[in-house]
């Protein structure tokens, strides 16, 4: 028999028992459409979502402090396991092996960010621009009340001049430009202080010149104070006494260390800490330097970075700057340097080209010997997250497809006992075991066929009512703007769902097409 | 000239049922011989082993001892797809309960055996309507076979019996199943068919007209052997 011949008699058997049809290919569409809209919404649905995380500036900054103890990567030979340890614990067991390692070969590493390091950070290949996060402390005063007002205690904080965030969160007047100049933005809350309180207030406090009064010098007790008020914020002088009371009880636990049960190391490296606090102390000639620099007011902005961002989904990632004054980074730095002892500092901000190259400057930062805090365990744990989803409904429409497996497998089974006597009469007249088992066989493959393309067709209709229902509610629920398709429709989950169609179709055809084409005639005909 | 046999039977038996149970020879030693194109009948009471015998004949089943030889070939040796492509070409079988495909119409069950010898579609479909119309109902090809009366039926199993042009006809009970005016209608139309001697036709049938009008011979059968002193002596 002809190939086309078992096709035209396939296609006309499905077709002259509709409800058998219907029935067998709604089992088959349901499972591959899951399927399939399971494969198109995993493929967008990360494209989307990695859209979204690459186009969020925040996620493309790397936050750096120094690594103040470092240990290399042990050599392979320091952490070969024995091999009696069983290989389902030799994991956990190397993990402490190391940890243990590099415990024993700790070195000191940086206590600080010189300028030269910061050079090598800006070296890095795909780093765009790196921003020391400089924080100095002033007096300020608006020129024009001068005479009138109380100066203000502020702290003046480095700005990315280049961020699209700054611009957002800007309240009047224009960002900084990018060059440095002698002019800053102001805070909403000192605008407040200030007594500048609408928006036209805002407006009318653009372009006034604001006079910071530095000092410098007086270095007692100056870097503790610098620490405090990097993690405390602004620290009145009720919050430094207790502090100050704190580092005598410190500096009275050192001169007990001998009695401590720390080991000679530790001790040694507590007294050579405090040797050279004392001995900044002593050098220190605790003459205060002030010098008053004046400023123009650029603008005001508030400072909820997260607010601001494009990006709500991950505009956790960096929260509020805190700060009064902020002035262009090149600016904050040399302000840096006039009132501090050296021109090094504990944090800055390394920002990249995209998203993608996050994993690759990190490591780079990291072999400077500093600490490296970057948003990539945030698209890490994103992504685990939709290949887990993805993974449990992969799970569902296998599940789905093995049920429509068996109901096609029964049916054609039961069609098979229904039409013995059709097989019988095909023999009689000539079929060939090989015709019948083709026949069926080819029954098989049409459903699969068939039931491939409705299923392409209602996932195609359900994905683009799913990508338009889903892109409107995420821009209503979650601030997002979706750009991309959440239902990627490409070719290899068509191909996949046309494989798994056919491929599940034909093997619940199988059975019971072997067992038509075994069909003797003389009893199949018998029943009818 | 003698004609050639076309079918030579010897000692061929059919049992049904294993060894150590209730064995049912339906078949015991028949020994036949058929000149090609002679018209022979097979008469016999119901158990008689008629139909079996033209089971065997038709390759529908195979004898479990003796041996058949159709056209010189030994059937009963043939493999199961040997014995399909001899039913396809060799043999038409009209049935006495038609045994039309009942989801097909007229035109594609006689259609069938050239489509399962692989002739092409437009060919087939040409020599399909050739045989309806022979048999009478051209009309009605594009009908299903329950829109079809007895008689239209057991036409349409006719055309497709020969449709292939087989060397061997074989009838079984043809007229059983239809009223006497239908009958006479199917007789003379295999009369008509198979007279010209193109066709070696052998009848399997209990009525004795049938046999008399459509063959030029008649072997009796009892208990699945051929019975000796004519068939007046069995019916």
């Amino acid at each position: 028999m002809r190939f086309f011949d078992i096709l035209t008699l396939a296609a006309q058997d499905l077709w002259a028992r509709k409800l058998r049809t219907f029935l067998n290919l709604t089992g088959i569409v349901t499972g591959c459409t899951m399927l399939l809209l399971t494969a198109l919404g995993a493929t967008g649905s990360t494209a989307v979502l990695r859209g979204l995380f690459e186009s969020a500036e925040e996620v493309r900054k790397i936050w750096i402090e120094p690594q103040y103890f470092y240990a290399p990567e042990p050599p392979q030979d320091a952490i070969t396991i024995s091999d009696l340890v069983e290989a389902d614990r030799v994991e956990r067991i190397r993990s402490e092996m190391i940890a243990a390692w590099k415990g024993e070969h700790r070195e000191e590493g940086l206590d600080a960010i010189s300028p030269a390091l910061l050079a090598q950070l800006s070296e890095i290949p795909r780093v765009d621009r790196v921003i020391p996060d400089v924080r100095v402390d002033a007096q300020l005063t608006l020129d024009a009340e001068a005479a009138s007002s109380t100066p203000l205690f502020t702290h003046i904080v480095s700005t990315d001049v280049h961020s699209s965030v700054l611009a957002a969160q800007l309240l009047a007047g224009d960002v900084l430009d990018a060059a440095p100049r002698d002019e800053v933005l102001v805070s909403e809350w000192l605008a407040y202080r200030l007594g500048y309180l609408s928006r036209d207030d805002l407006k009318r406090l653009i372009g006034k010149q604001v006079t910071l009064r530095f000092q410098a010098g007086g270095r007692e007790l100056h870097w503790m104070y610098q620490f405090l008020t990097q993690q405390y914020g602004t620290l009145d002088q009720g919050g430094l006494a207790e502090q100050i009371a704190f580092a005598s009880a410190f500096q009275q636990v050192l001169a007990d260390l001998d009695s401590t049960s720390l080991s000679s190391e530790q001790k040694a490296t507590m007294r050579n800490v405090t040797q050279s606090l004392m001995t900044s102390e002593a050098e220190s000639d605790d003459t205060v330097q002030v010098f008053e620099r004046s400023f123009r007011i650029r603008g005001v902005i508030h400072t909820d970075e997260a607010a601001a961002s494009p990006s709500k989904m991950f505009q956790t990632w960096f929260g509020q700057s805190s700060g009064d004054v902020f002035v262009h980074h090149a600016l904050a730095s040399e302000l840096h340097t006039q009132t501090s002892p050296n021109a090094d500092i504990h944090n800055a901000t390394v920002v990249v080209h995209s998203a993608g190259d996050l994993a690759s400057v990190t490591s780079a930062i990291e072999k400077l010997k500093l600490q490296a805090f970057s948003a990539e365990y945030l698209w890490e744990t994103i992504h685990y997250q939709i290949e887990r989803a993805t993974s449990i409904v992969y799970g569902l429409a296998a599940a789905v497809l093995l049920t429509a497996a068996l109901g096609i497998s029964n049916t054609l089974l039961i069609s098979v006992l229904q039409r013995t006597p059709e097989m019988g009469i095909l023999k009689s007249v000539g079929a060939r075991d090989r015709d019948i088992l083709l026949l069926m066989l080819a029954e098989g493959t049409l459903l699969g066929v068939i039931g491939a393309a409705v299923s392409i067709g209602i996932g195609w209709l359900l994905s683009w009512v799913g990508t338009h229902f889903l892109s409107l509610y995420i821009s209503s629920r979650a601030g997002e703007t979706v750009t991309g398709q959440l239902f990627q429709f490409t070719w290899w989950p068509v191909l996949l769902v046309c494989a798994c169609s056919i491929f599940i179709c034909v093997l619940a055809s199988t059975i019971p097409a072997w067992r038509a084409a075994r069909i003797d005639p003389v009893i199949a005909m018998r029943r009818r | 000239m003698t004609p050639a046999p076309l079918i030579v039977a010897d000692a061929l038996s059919k049992s049904y049922g294993q060894s150590g149970q209730h064995v049912i020879r339906a078949l015991d030693g028949v020994s036949l011989s058929v000149l090609t194109g002679e018209r022979v009948a097979v008469v016999g009471k119901s158990g008689s082993g008629k139909s079996t015998l033209l089971n065997l004949l038709a390759g529908l089943d195979r004898p479990t001892a003796g041996s058949l030889k159709i056209d010189g070939r030994q059937l009963d040796r043939f493999t199961r797809n040997e014995m399909a492509r001899y039913r396809c070409q060799t043999v038409g079988i009209i049935f006495q309960s038609f045994q039309l495909l009942p989801q097909r119409t007229a035109l594609q069950n006689v259609e069938l055996p050239l489509m399962l010898s692989g002739v092409p579609s437009r060919r087939r479909r040409l020599q399909a309507l050739e045989w309806l119309d022979r048999v009478g109902l051209a009309s009605r090809a594009a009908h299903l076979p329950y829109a079809l009366s007895g008689g239209e039926q057991q036409r349409v199993a006719i055309a497709r019996a020969l449709v292939h042009h087989p060397r061997l006809l074989l009838a079984d009970e043809p007229t059983g199943n239809l009223d006497s005016v239908t009958a006479d209608q199917i007789q003379s139309l295999l009369l008509d068919l198979c007279s010209d001697g193109s066709v070696t036709f052998v009848l399997v049938t209990h009525d004795d007209h049938l046999a008399s009008r459509c063959c030029n011979r008649t072997v009796a059968m009892g208990d699945g052997k051929l019975m000796e002193g004519g068939h007046d002596a069995i019916l």
